[in-house]
């Protein structure tokens, strides 16, 4: 793990510069914001709405769109933009709208809690596939709020002072249970999501074209996967794919690429 | 001990469960998408409760006798490998959120009681990718392990978790698919 701290440096200081305008003919304002792609939109609603304050007429939720595309709260901002931005240009243009919230669409953040809570619980299934949910249970709660806090102000060091223990893998193990991971289809936002191990039943390493493989369909067959803006190699090892390229969520979130 | 189930071990208890519901005159419908199976039922809910002395509630006032409607998701989660609900619950077609369904479920308003609505959280549905209420499914495992003689694990977890936290009630007729001849 210790040589691959340049590389967790990089994934975590990862950014995507954003334009944001408002969803109105007469308006021509613009708000810049520098995106780190690790974070989630929840956590940047405030910075975005006080900026637009002024031009808010009721009180309501605050949401955004691409393209008419809402944007998830829940997931993290690279994710959506390497799903939804196919042609990378930047900045990334998004639409900011006060009224008509989707409901159906998107989950309500009211607080920073509501936000603190749903990752904590994405962390929590992600310790339950990878070491049957034992390291998390292990942590006291003044561990889960700097994982949190560390993430919400973006610091690094205190961030994965934590997170290296949920990370860890015993020798004999030689890697986690199963490898917490989402891959996110052509098809809007849904994702495939099953139990991967890390090793094949002989013992050896598993690599992201085994990988492709355990999700193709006889209609459907994966060629590539991208994550935090790159395609990743077919031969990358996915246990340390797992370990080092993971969301702070602890899931690694692989953009399936299609013939 | 901690149980789990396979996709295919779910479905096969859904099918059968279905053939009960339909004989009780229940009204679970099957939905399907890629051999992932799950139950869905709507039910209207109509809130009646007694007129609170308290009269900071003006929240729990406002909601007296009014009809919700619910729409529970039973699934495998796709991690966890046990059975839990997904739900959401309307009025007049809007959601409503965590509070009001706190209120909504509640037996009383005591404080201490809604320590128990930590086991809810918003969550993806994991199949049809909208938001949805969810039963935390981090303990069911642990708790439907007491329970392996059971002939049909998803009712077990039904009558377990549906009354007592969602208000999803199961048909007392259940019961006579368990007796033994």
């Amino acid at each position: 793990m210790a040589n691959d701290r340049e590389v967790l440096k990089v994934v975590w200081e990862g950014k995507i510069p954003a334009k944001f305008v408002i969803d109105s003919n007469d308006n021509d304002e613009v708000y810049y914001l520098n995106l780190p792609r690790i974070s989630y939109f929840a956590l940047c609603t405030d910075k975005v709405k006080k900026h637009f304050q002024r031009h808010i007429e009721k009180e309501d939720d605050i949401w955004f769109s691409y393209m008419d595309v809402p944007l998830k709260f829940h997931i993290p901002i690279g994710v959506i933009y390497d799903l939804l931005v196919s042609d990378n240009s930047l900045p990334w243009q998004i639409n900011v709208h006060f009224n008509k919230f989707p409901e159906d669409i998107l989950f309500k953040f009211p607080n920073k809690d509501v936000i603190e809570s749903h990752f904590l619980s994405c962390l929590k299934e992600a310790d339950f596939l990878k070491h049957k949910g034992q390291v998390i249970c292990q942590l006291q709660k003044k561990d889960h709020k700097q994982l949190f806090l560390g993430l919400q102000n973006d610091k690094f060091d205190q961030f994965w002072a934590v997170n290296r223990r949920l990370m860890e893998t015993t020798e004999q193990e030689n890697g986690f249970k199963n490898l917490p991971l989402r891959c996110y289809t052509d098809d809007g936002y849904s994702y495939l999501q099953k139990l991967i191990t890390p090793l094949t039943e002989k013992g050896q390493k598993k690599t992201l074209k085994d990988l492709l493989v355990e999700f193709s369909t006889p209609a459907k067959k994966p060629v590539g996967a991208k994550t935090h803006g790159i395609e990743v190699p077919l031969e990358t090892e996915l246990q340390w794919l797992s370990e080092t390229l993971s969301y702070p969520d602890n899931f690694l979130h692989l953009c399936l690429i299609y013939e | 001990m901690s149980v789990t189930f396979t996709q295919e071990q779910f479905n096969v208890k859904a099918l059968e469960f279905l053939e009960m519901s339909e004989k009780v005159h229940d009204t679970w419908q099957k939905e399907e998408k890629e051999n992932t199976l799950f139950l869905v039922k709507n039910y209207k809910f109509t809130f009646k409760k007694e007129p609170l002395n308290d009269a900071d509630d003006i929240c729990a006032i406002q909601m007296l006798s009014e009809v919700f409607l619910i729409e529970y998701h039973v699934l495998l989660h796709p991690s966890y490998k046990v059975p839990t609900i997904y739900f959401n619950a309307y009025k007049n077609d809007k959601l409503i959120d965590l509070n009001d369904i706190k209120l909504l479920f509640c037996d009383d308003y005591d404080k201490e009681k809604y320590e128990i609505y930590n086991l809810l959280s918003q969550s993806e549905h994991p199949i049809l990718f909208r938001p949805f209420f969810m039963i935390h499914p981090c303990k069911i495992g642990e708790v439907l392990g007491k329970f392996t003689e059971t002939r049909n694990f998803i009712i077990t977890f039904l009558t377990l978790y549906g009354p007592s936290l969602v208000g999803l009630k199961l048909n007392n007729e259940y019961e006579k698919f368990f007796i033994k001849d």
